[in-house]
């Protein structure tokens, strides 16, 4: 396999396991807190150059899986290592919904660690791109989800990170703003030097992969290449749905 | 095969989501001050965005309380009977105390209400009640004039001791900072605590002399010695008697240069104390 040279690794995911405690509803307070095992063993390496698609059903873990990479959520066990710190580019919740989007804007940037006056250079480009110079002094709480998408998306794809996490609720937004980010994601791709993109959108993974981790129930189910791992992925997906047809046809 | 602990090594890669050094954490909050400073001010002004008077609110909120206070305790109980100038004593005490006390509660909830901006955005955790509290000393200096109004109009002679107050605010604010990480910590992990904050913070406020002087009241009765210093010595009364002891020079406090020996004190355990637990507990915030 190209690449397993140690030289040129960038991010190694080393059986990460990760759970949450939640406490069961309307029970006494007595009730035991329940573990959810969202990642169960993951193991990843990733090497320059690399750009992995991370395909997988709802609530297999791969939102989890970006989030513990970029240690925003502790590990029960294993551990992540990286060549830099890897910065996720989630919509993730905006600053203060009450203050306008413009206000927004000059926390976001100084959040990501910009100084004041780089924060004034960069929030016309932010408006521009984000689309939204007419609503931009309205607060965020007025605006509709897609536009508080974009916004946040405008703000969190304005600086350049070496190990970057994309998490696909990022493709939000209409047609022309879709298109507009997805040339700025295949832009911080360019300046990137490892990328792990979660995905519904296979054909955005097709176009933008160099390879691809099935992630199934908090475990890795396939890492490959793309071609090979998305067919498999495919083919399970239409044998799930055959079998739920079967099932409905059984019952009288 | 080697063990990928030692790939790691080999390949120059480090740990992520490692607690980073105490050092090095406070020089990411340092880094980030800008920030805290803007989201500070960007909370208030959120706060008072749907109220028609605005941030004129930052002046009326500490002078309805001081009103409300003046005629329960003033009017109604004859405290002003107590102090020599029972005004100016009360509006030292709200306003000073208001720092305090809402440094605490905000900064406790700051990062159980933040859980979502700790998951998502790669800040520390400590930003959160240092922004809360930054919130809190910004609302005191915008509501000074008004203290100051107070104090002249009541009859307060201009003294060179005013000019200790900037002083004792100085001290004050690392207590208020300590505090607020200390409950911010444990309210994240023990949510129920904040349910029962908001009363101990104003019977603390009330035993601690806000509206009467407790502390000479103490001291006037036999009580056994280590009650009159559990009183007196205790970080609300400290603060309020260093203040009033630079604003007030119609009043005394009991305690006399103690106070500011005290307040120093408190500030500097109840700080470092506060730095490292929440540093300690910095990488589980951002669990759900």
């Amino acid at each position: 396999m190209a690449g397993t040279d140690v030289a040129s690794l960038r991010l190694l995911v080393d059986h990460v396991q990760v759970s949450y405690r939640v406490l069961p509803h309307g029970s006494m307070p007595t009730r035991r807190a329940m573990e959810v095992n969202a990642l169960q063993g993951v193991s990843l390496e990733i090497h320059e150059g690399e750009c992995l698609g991370v395909i997988g059903r709802n609530g297999a873990g791969k939102s989890t899986l970006l989030r513990a990479v970029a240690g925003l959520v502790p590990v029960d066990a294993g551990a992540v290592y990286a060549s830099s710190p890897p910065v996720l580019l989630g919509v993730g919740k905006s600053l203060v919904p009450r203050l306008s989007g413009r206000e927004n804007i000059k926390l976001g940037c100084l959040a990501l660690g910009m100084s004041r006056a780089e924060t004034r250079d960069r929030t016309d480009e932010i408006i521009e791109f984000s689309g939204l110079a007419e609503s931009i002094d309205l607060p965020m709480s007025t605006y509709s989800s897609g536009m508080a998408a974009r916004l946040k998306f405008a703000i969190a794809s304005s600086v350049v990170h070496e190990i970057l996490l994309l998490d696909e609720a990022l493709a939000t937004g209409d047609m022309d703003f879709k298109e507009r980010s997805i040339q700025r994601m295949g832009e911080l791709r360019d300046h990137a030097d490892a990328v792990v993109i979660v995905s519904h959108s296979l054909s955005a993974i097709r176009a933008s992969c160099t390879r691809v981790v099935w992630l199934d129930k908090g475990t890795v189910r396939a890492d490959g290449a793309v071609d090979d791992v998305i067919t498999e992925y495919v083919d399970d997906t239409h044998r799930r749905r055959q079998a739920r047809r079967e099932r409905r046809r059984a019952r009288p | 095969m080697d063990s990928a602990a030692d790939r790691a090594r080999a390949a120059g890669l480090t740990l992520v989501g490692q607690r980073p050094r105490l050092g090095d954490y406070l020089a990411g909050l340092w880094m980030r001050r800008e920030f805290v400073w803007a989201y500070a001010r960007a909370r208030a002004q959120a706060g008072h965005r749907r109220r028609r008077l605005g941030p004129l609110w930052e002046l009326l909120d500490p002078v309805v309380t001081m009103v409300t206070y003046w005629i329960l305790f003033g009017l109604l109980l004859g405290a002003r009977a107590s102090v020599p100038n029972y005004l100016g004593f009360l509006a030292v005490g709200v306003f000073t105390f208001a720092v305090i006390r809402r440094s605490l509660q905000s900064g406790s909830r700051s990062v159980l209400g933040n859980r979502g901006m700790v998951s998502s955005l790669p800040i520390p955790a400590i930003i959160l009640p240092t922004a809360a509290v930054a919130q809190q000393v910004r609302a005191f200096l915008i509501s000074v004039p008004v203290l100051l109004a107070v104090l002249v109009f009541t009859g307060e002679p201009l003294a060179w001791s005013w000019l200790l107050a900037p002083l004792a605010l100085a001290i004050m604010i690392p207590f208020a900072w300590g505090g607020a990480l200390l409950l911010a910590r444990w309210v994240s992990g023990v949510p129920d605590v904040g349910g029962v904050l908001p009363l101990v913070l104003r019977l603390w406020g009330l035993a601690s002399g806000v509206m009467l002087p407790v502390t000479e009241r103490v001291a006037r009765m036999n009580a056994p010695e280590w009650l009159d210093a559990l009183v007196i010595y205790n970080p609300g009364a400290v603060y309020l008697a260093i203040m009033r002891d630079a604003l007030l020079p119609t009043y005394d406090p009991p305690g006399a240069a103690g106070n500011w020996i005290a307040a120093v004190l408190w500030a500097i355990v109840t700080l470092g104390a506060g730095l490292v637990v929440f540093w300690r507990g910095e990488g589980t915030y951002g669990r759900d």
